[in-house]
């Protein structure tokens, strides 16, 4: 294959989530015809976020300094945390402007065949959150798939003896979409969790 | 419903192969390695996802090419769908409705319905007791499609479970705590769905049972077929068990097994390891019933099948039989059997090496198969 600097640069892009070998040398040799300021920029912006970007102390949410600007921000409501897997969780949540709490990234979800339990996510630090009583309720929102949901359970298990008040997002039919085409599982959720109409 | 046109692309032998058809017989006449069955499986798997003779896809795939792909245009009541699987190893299958892609692959159980009898049915009543679950849990599928989902995620929780039990072993003090805690909260999930399976399990088994036992005493009367559901989670099956009552039984079951579990590092109880017993005259079909006897079995069970399939309200029309190689296992009073049901499906697929090992009055559409490919009707 390809010999030393370029070589070695086709092996470290295909080392990136989602790049194959193909696209690994695509992007090699588009960044070998690039201008040379695009290129110092694209690698000043890689080495700056790997320097700058840490976990927020109180919710572990990416950010630059030690509280993240969810946590800093004054007129979020400190009663409420909604847990979740990822920080593209939060991101997700935020673009719906309807969460006015806190967040906690938990880093993932419980999965044995990955090697990972309950001690290697921050759930400690959430019941650390929720020792002094300001918090009243705890929105699980780990993903509707196996190890969320047990993720969920886990919790669930752990918070509610603690007197604040668990609740988990609705899973249902799908906004837009058309109830024919929901699959069962998702179709007796949206049953189980159906409202009254007041 | 039948099948118009059958396209097979790298499916096994074949690498390029396009057929039309017409209601009625088809007959695949050929030597043997020539692909017969390998065009009959393929027709199976459209239905099923799952072919009658391996349980992973890399045969299924031409050495040559990467993947294999199945199309098909099935008629139903005059109305036209087009199904095309491509079938892949390492990854789900991709799957078209009418050319456009979908994304739940289990959606495409609804479309066709394909009873096979073949030699490897025998497996059924002779194998370990994994083929007989695999066999009850197919037909519960074709009935129900929710059941595929069941069984997928059952599959994974049980991964998770055992992967869990494995790690939990070699823990101990407050690690181990942790792990047995964390095993609950995968156990809640688990009964819940394992329950669902032995209900739907129990339920076909009550269906399946009278229709069997009439199908073997038309070909030996005074003979009776027993099907017993033999649970590794409750010592003795009471009768018409509950949801409720499964789930408290494998909470139960799973007390009791876990410090075998956390031992041997694998879940010990549960549908993975319910046996179904087949009885004919009281004693065990596996080990007593002879070798003419194992095949009616297998025809009855197979006949059952689709009798089951054309009462179901879930299936619109009667599904299409596949007969691959048998006719010449069948004596002649089996060989009438069949064909009277043959006579009243609407498409049947048959594979046999030579014609003689046909019924005389089978009629139908003819294919020969030389060198691997059709060389004419």
């Amino acid at each position: 294959m390809y010999e030393g600097v370029i070589g070695s640069l086709i092996e470290r892009l295909g080392k990136l989530p989602g790049i194959g070998p193909k696209s690994a040398q695509r992007i090699a040799f588009w960044i070998l015809e690039a201008e040379k300021q695009d290129i110092d920029d694209l690698a000043n912006s890689i080495v700056e976020a790997k320097q700058k970007i840490r976990f927020c102390n109180v919710c572990f949410n990416v950010s630059e300094e030690d509280l993240c600007r969810i946590c800093r921000d004054p007129r979020r409501d400190l009663k409420i945390i909604c847990a979740v897997e990822e920080s593209k969780d939060v991101i997700a949540i935020e673009r719906t402007r309807e969460f006015k709490g806190r967040y906690h990234v938990l880093g993932g979800a419980i999965s044995p065949i990955d090697g990972v339990g309950p001690d290697d996510l921050r759930i400690k630090e959430l019941l650390k959150r929720l020792a002094d009583g300001v918090v009243v309720e705890v929105i699980v929102a780990t993903d509707p798939n196996l190890e969320g949901e047990a993720t969920a359970t886990y919790l669930t298990r752990l918070l509610l003896p603690m007197g604040v008040s668990v609740s988990r997002l609705a899973s249902g039919l799908p906004v837009g979409g058309d109830l024919e085409y929901a699959d069962e599982v998702t179709l007796g959720r949206a049953f189980e969790g159906r409202r009254r109409i007041q | 419903m039948y099948l118009e046109k059958l396209s097979l692309r790298n499916f096994r032998s074949h690498q390029s192969l396009d057929l039309s058809f017409i209601p009625g017989v088809i007959c695949f006449l050929g030597n043997n390695g020539q692909g017969k069955t390998n065009i009959v499986e393929a027709i199976g798997y459209l239905a099923n996802q799952e072919s009658h003779r391996v349980s992973t896809n890399l045969p299924l795939i031409n050495k040559e090419a990467k993947s294999a792909t199945i199309t098909a245009n099935i008629n139903q009541e005059d109305a036209t769908t087009q199904i095309e699987i491509e079938i892949t190893t390492g990854k789900s299958n991709n799957i078209s409705i009418n050319k456009n892609p979908i994304t739940k692959n289990k959606e495409a159980l609804h479309i066709l319905s394909v009873v096979t009898f073949a030699p490897e049915d025998l497996e059924i009543l002779k194998g370990d007791p994994s083929a007989r679950r695999a066999f009850i849990d197919t037909i519960s599928t074709q009935l129900n499609p929710r059941v595929a989902g069941i069984r997928s995620d059952l599959d994974r929780v049980l991964k998770q479970r055992n992967s869990l039990l494995k790690s939990a072993a070699m823990l101990n003090g407050k690690a181990q705590q942790t792990a047995i805690s964390t095993l609950s909260v995968f156990d809640e999930r688990w009964v819940e769905l394992a329950a669902e399976l032995i209900e739907v399990r129990l339920l076909v088994l009550t269906q399946l049972e009278p229709i069997i036992a009439k199908h073997y005493q038309e070909i030996a009367p005074k003979n009776q077929i027993t099907l017993k559901y033999q649970p590794s989670w409750i010592d003795v099956l009471p009768p018409n068990l509950t949801k409720l009552e499964i789930i408290n039984a494998l909470n139960l079951s799973i007390l009791d097994v876990r410090t075998e579990e956390l031992n041997r590092g694998v879940s010990l109880t549960g549908p993975h390891r319910d046996e179904i017993g087949f009885y004919l005259n009281e004693l065990p079909v596996k080990g007593y019933a002879s070798h003419g006897e194992t095949w009616s079995l297998a025809l009855s069970i197979k006949l059952a099948n689709l009798t089951l399939l054309k009462e179901s309200v879930n299936t619109k029309s009667a599904p299409i039989l596949v007969l691959d190689d048998v006719f010449a296992e069948l004596d002649d009073q089996r060989r009438e059997q069949l064909m009277q049901t043959v006579a009243q499906t609407e498409q049947t697929f048959i594979t046999a090496a030579a014609q003689v090992d046909l019924p005389s009055n089978l009629g139908g559409k003819i294919f020969r198969l030389d060198n691997g490919v059709v060389v004419g009707g």
